[in-house]
């Protein structure tokens, strides 16, 4: 392919010499008297002439002026030919500016093109690109041929279902959660695809359970009782909601049922401590971030570092658009999850202006606030 | 007429001509032309009185917008000071909170500006010229960099 | 490796347009017939170099090789095959490669069928031809490289701008650019003639047909883009007096007076130095053009000013032309002889009236469009220059200019009686008084400004075939009317299409602007509303999918007076890969006008607004300029504009090439 790209390469610019080159070499064969062209324009002048004063464009008077004007033209090239002929054009020898142009022509070409261009870089198309060897390829690249096809395609249930974790593990979590809405859509509902939909939006709630993905999971832990996943999920919703008396029975039964390997049983045993501290009015330790991840696949790291970002995301529309309530809600209790007391005291005083008077509202953030006083008066003994 | 009478009177129509252009152009740019203000201008400065008309340009500020059948009402800030607006009819795509907007119309006796125009930002990187020149007075925008 | 001989022959081509610039210009002075030869094999050869570049930068679109920068940031995988031709041109490096495409054509063309040019002028033109192209190439391929490689190539386009992505834009800016561009060739053949010193009625006669092509492209590009405009961006308005547009409506105005002077120059050798001069103006308005719409000066005087480099270099480019020629003019105007003399009534003075007036107007749109930049760029006011400046300074400079046009073709040259044309023209005066009449009746006395304007509009549709009909009549070639009429020359006709456009375009302006209706209100599926006796009803949405965007159809049965019946569908649509909405304005043509409904979001209710245009006569506009394309055309194909060539003295009339 480079040697191709050189050979035409040379090609051309053989040709662009050639093409200055030739008619200096061949000059002097054929040569036009310098002002027949003029004498041309005014002989069809005066054919005009006579043609306007047929179609009667022009009166005979007029006619006879214009030809006298055309004529005089004619005349008067004549005299400039004359004078012109004396010292007509001699053709100088072209060698000189041969040689400078053969030389010119290929330098500035190829100088240029050494300072701007990619000499032998090949072409890339796209298409080419993602039906090369699938092993060397980047998992973009794999994902993004697996996105054409469900593109043509979007009743391929299973190629939503092979894409959507790798878009979770990517961070790419709204497209993840879209993903598991048409492998549902086309799949059907099954408790696996429910209950990583159901991991997906809390992912993408901050680590919180939202209420559609509260549905999921019961929904799953419904169709399948033996499935842990939904119920550690479940369990986890109950602590996060601060309904420990339920929680405790709930974490109780995970951990008898839970293989010894399981990776989240720390978790699990950690979130019953809490969940027991509460209640007996014990320090709680806080629910941490790293509790959420341990739930999910994703490294310590990313998880971190995506709940963080979705909090302050979160914080920054509310910024902006600070009548959304349930926006509030969200926001408080991400903070209060995080352990983040202070910035969720924060938060409750500011939603408390833009409660509108609502009394549901104010009820929520009167309890939010009698449960934070309560942890943190349980944290500073 | 002789040849330099009638080259006098070619010269003095073509002038004729010129002055009226002249004093149109003069006429348009007194009358003809839209001043630019940022609510800052209008509520602080009061660089207009009601009934003139202007162009009004600034943010759409969150949560501003409200509609009422055809009509649409949103504060226009340029993060010191607000100014409501009114508008009847469809707004541009690309009108957003938080966006980049101009509007042309007057100001009303209540301080309510009327547009009759509204001009949103004609794709991603592109803000209206006058609105992204204040903004970066007030350094709150960084520019297109 | 198609991209990289693309990015070559862009690089070649530079090399080319050097040698062009030096060696015929060298040739024509000291009279060698084979450096003056080589400019018409450089110019094919360059020509034929650009559009091999052209075609690589397409194959990387077509084949999204996102390893080109240029392609990268301007389109999508997805998109529809069409729009992937269109991105070529749709950003600032691609339409500027397109500008370079058609300089390279125009002088290509000049190299094969200007054989009946002397060759000392020929070999100017081309040379002159070849500095533009340098400067430009130049600008291209070091501010503004379409080739640019990234190494590490992303798997997806960024996407077109969606506004962007329509059949109007495949059309309208190639053809702006032929007309824009062309005029680079009259310039070339006023300092090529400027450097020969034959500034002369040849001159004039050889330079007209390169002048029509150039104004024929321009007048379609701007009513295409107007039309796209139109439909397009949802607002039902046809002209905005944006700066994007004025920038083409300046080097038309100048390319009109140009194509009026060059006629004068021809036959009567008079208005030397003032058609050279709009020769050069002209082309400075298509530079400026080019400067206003591609150095981001409109978008903020601001981000001008933090990445000048390309502005500058436009502006360095624009004062070394401007500069250059007028300095050139100043060494050669003194040259000049007399022209032909003329009486202020005249065919020459009708000419000169039009040349004042198109000017004058042209200066007016110039003052209105740099006014605000030079405002701000010293410290000054921020205002902007909208549609009424132009109203109130272009608008009553047009007044007298159309009145006068029907004159114009009936006046004989040298001296004319206005009496005589004018009873040539009482039928036409009659027919536009019984118009005035008529709307003012319609109106009962109402509208007596848009009566007016029909009754102007109406006198210059039918003066326009004054000429021609006093002609056939006074022909005594014989035969029936219809062999009388056809037995005119191409030009006359063309004229008399041109005029007759123009009429056409200003009925329409008039008359939309007098009779349009607007209606505006909320509705919900089941409500209806109603526009110049069109009831229209609001059926449902719905979702529709497209290639790369989803978008809400909003489902419209119109009831029409006469109960007639149909559907009618404009839509909100939201193109994915960068989230951004639009509006698809529905449009039903009905006789000559137009029903525009266009909608906005839909709410949370499920009602949504619904925006309704009455657009009486709208279609005139654009008819009426491509009737004056069409005149354009037909003047074109006059055997008369095209001189033959003189026969060589040893090739023995084989290159008839009088019509190639």
């Amino acid at each position: 392919m480079t040697v191709m790209f050189w050979i035409i390469l040379a090609l051309v610019t053989v040709i662009a010499v050639a093409v200055v080159a030739l008619p200096i070499l061949r000059a002097g064969q054929v040569r036009i008297e310098p002002l027949d062209h003029d004498r041309e324009v005014y002989r069809a002048r005066l054919g005009e002439i006579d043609h306007d004063l047929e179609l009667g464009r022009i009166s005979s008077a007029e006619a006879g002026a214009a030809r006298a004007e055309a004529g005089r033209r004619l005349l008067a090239l004549a005299g400039e030919e004359a004078g012109a002929s004396a010292d007509g054009p001699r053709a100088a020898s072209g060698r000189l500016a041969l040689v400078a142009c053969a030389i010119a022509i290929p330098l500035i070409s190829l100088g240029v093109y050494w300072q701007v261009g990619a000499p032998g870089q090949p072409d890339q198309p796209l298409l080419a690109r993602l039906s090369a060897d699938p092993s060397g390829q980047s998992i973009e690249a794999l994902l993004r041929r697996a996105e054409l096809r469900l593109a043509d395609d979007p009743d391929d249930g299973r190629g939503w279902r092979v894409v959507a974790p790798v878009y979770l593990r990517l961070g790419r979590i709204d497209e993840a959660v879209h993903a598991y809405r048409n492998a549902i859509r086309t799949l059907g509902e099954t408790p696996a695809l429910q209950t990583d939909l159901a991991e997906a939006l809390s992912i993408a709630a901050g680590g919180v359970i939202t209420q559609e993905a509260h549905a999921l999971f019961s929904a799953a832990a419904q169709a399948d009782p033996a499935a842990l996943k939904p119920r550690l999920f479940l369990a986890m919703a109950m602590s996060q909601a601060g309904d420990f008396a339920d929680a405790i029975p709930a974490w109780e039964r995970l951990i008898d049922a839970a293989p010894a390997q399981a990776e989240w049983l720390p978790l699990a045993r950690h979130q019953l401590e809490i969940a027991r501290g509460t209640v007996a009015g014990d320090a709680p330790g806080d629910p941490t971030a790293e509790d959420i991840e341990a739930a999910g696949q994703m490294s310590a790291e990313d998880r971190t570092q995506m709940v963080e970002t979705m909090v302050a995301s979160l914080a920054d529309r509310l910024a902006e658009d600070p009548d959304n309530q349930a926006g509030w809600r969200r926001l408080i209790r991400s903070y209060m999850v995080l352990g983040r007391v202070d910035e969720a005291r924060a938060a409750i005083a500011t939603a408390r202006g833009h409660s509108d008077g609502d009394a549901q509202f104010t009820a929520y953030l009167d309890a939010a606030q009698a449960e934070l006083d309560g942890t943190a008066g349980g944290g500073d003994q | 007429m002789t040849r330099k009478q009638k080259r006098l009177a070619g010269i003095g129509s073509i002038a004729v001509v010129l002055a009226l252009a002249v004093g149109l152009v003069l006429v348009a740019l007194r009358d003809e032309i839209v001043f630019f203000y940022s609510p800052t201008d209008i509520i602080v400065e009061a660089k207009t009185g009601t009934g003139q008309r202007f162009r009004l340009g600034g943010l759409v500020k969150p949560g501003s917008i409200v509609k009422d059948g055809t009509t649409v009402r949103f504060v226009v800030t340029d993060t010191d000071h607000d100014l409501p607006v009114t508008y009847v009819g469809i707004l541009p795509d690309l009108f957003r909170e938080g966006q980049g907007v101009v509007a042309e119309g007057r100001l009303g006796a209540d301080n309510q500006f009327a547009a009759d125009t509204v001009l949103a930002k004609h794709d991603e990187t592109y803000m209206p010229k006058e609105v992204a020149d204040t903004l970066k007075d007030k350094g709150v925008w960084k520019g297109e960099q | 490796m198609i991209v990289e001989l693309g990015h070559y022959f862009l690089v070649l081509a530079l090399a080319l347009a050097i040698v062009q610039s030096v060696l015929p210009v060298v040739g024509a002075r000291i009279g060698h017939a084979g450096y003056m030869r080589s400019a018409d094999w450089t110019s094919v050869m360059s020509a034929l170099l650009v559009a091999g570049s052209f075609a690589a930068l397409t194959y990387a679109y077509v084949n999204s090789d996102f390893s080109v920068a240029n392609v990268w940031q301007n389109s999508h995988s997805r998109q529809p095959l069409l729009y992937k031709y269109t991105s070529v041109w749709g950003n600032h490096e691609g339409s500027l490669l397109l500008w370079i495409l058609i300089l390279a054509l125009f002088a290509a063309l000049v190299a094969v069928f200007g054989r009946n040019l002397p060759a000392d002028l020929r070999a100017n033109v081309l040379g002159v031809q070849a500095w533009i192209m340098v400067a430009f190439l130049l600008f291209a391929l070091f501010t503004s490289n379409p080739f640019e490689r990234l190494d590490e190539p992303p798997l997806e386009g960024r996407d077109l701008n969606p506004i962007l992505q329509d059949i109007g834009l495949a059309i309208h800016p190639p053809l702006l650019y032929v007309g824009y561009v062309g005029f680079s060739i009259t310039f070339a053949f006023a300092a090529a003639a400027m450097i020969c010193g034959r500034i002369d009625a040849a001159w004039a006669r050889w330079v007209r047909p390169w002048t029509l092509l150039a104004w024929v492209f321009l007048t379609a590009g701007i009513s295409m883009g107007s039309y796209w405009a139109y439909y397009e961006l949802g607002w039902g308005g046809w002209w905005f007096w944006d700066p994007v547009e004025n920038a083409s409506f300046m080097p038309w105005l100048a390319g009109t007076a140009l194509l009026h002077s060059a006629l004068v120059m021809e036959k009567r050798e008079a208005l030397r130095i003032w058609t050279v001069l709009l020769a050069i103006l002209t082309f400075s308005m298509s530079l400026l053009g080019t400067f206003l719409v591609r150095s981001g000066v409109l978008t903020s005087v601001h981000a001008f000013a933090t990445d000048p480099s390309r502005g500058v270099f436009i502006l360095a480019i624009l004062t070394v032309f401007i500069g250059g020629s007028l300095a050139l003019f100043a060494a050669r105007a003194g040259t000049l002889r007399q022209g032909g003399l003329f009486a202020p009534i005249s065919r020459e003075g009708a000419l000169v009236f039009n040349n004042l007036f198109l000017t004058t107007a042209m200066a007016t749109v110039l003052i209105g469009t740099l006014y605000p930049l030079i405002l701000e760029a010293f410290g000054g006011a921020k205002i902007s220059v909208g549609p009424p400046f132009f109203n109130l300074t272009f608008g009553p400079l047009m007044v007298p200019l159309l009145l006068a046009v029907p004159f114009g073709p009936l006046l004989s040259w040298k001296r004319a009686d206005l009496l005589a044309a004018l009873s040539r023209l009482y039928f036409a005066l009659g027919a536009a008084f019984v118009a005035v009449l008529t709307v003012l009746g319609l109106t009962a006395g109402g509208e007596v400004a848009a009566a007016l304007g029909i009754g102007l509009a109406v006198w210059l549709m039918i003066g326009a075939f004054a000429e021609v009909i006093t002609r056939s009549r006074a022909f005594s070639g014989g035969g029936s009317t219809l062999r009388r009429l056809a037995g005119l020359p191409g030009s006359m006709w063309g004229t008399a299409l041109a005029h007759f456009g123009l009429g056409v375009t200003l009925l329409g302006i008039v008359a939309v602007s007098a009779f349009e209706r607007e209606a505006i209100d909320n509705l919900t599926p089941g409500g209806s509303m109603t526009i110049a006796d069109y009831q229209i009803e609001l059926v449902r949405v719905g979702p529709v999918r497209g290639p790369n965007y989803v978008e809400d159809v909003v489902h419209f049965q119109v009831t029409g007076p006469s109960g007639n019946r149909f559907a009618m569908a404009p839509s909100k649509r939201v193109y994915t890969a960068r989230t951004m909405t639009t509006t698809e304005a529905a449009i039903r043509t009905i006789g000559f006008s137009q029903l525009y409904l266009s909608v906005g979001d839909i709410n949370a209710d499920g009602s949504l607004v619904v925006r309704a245009w009455w657009k009486y006569q709208v279609i005139l506009i654009w008819l009426g300029t491509l009737v004056m394309v069409a005149g354009g055309c037909v003047s074109l194909a006059d055997r008369r504009l095209r001189v033959g060539a003189p026969r060589p003295a040893r090739t023995r009339g084989k290159r008839e090439l009088a019509n190639a």
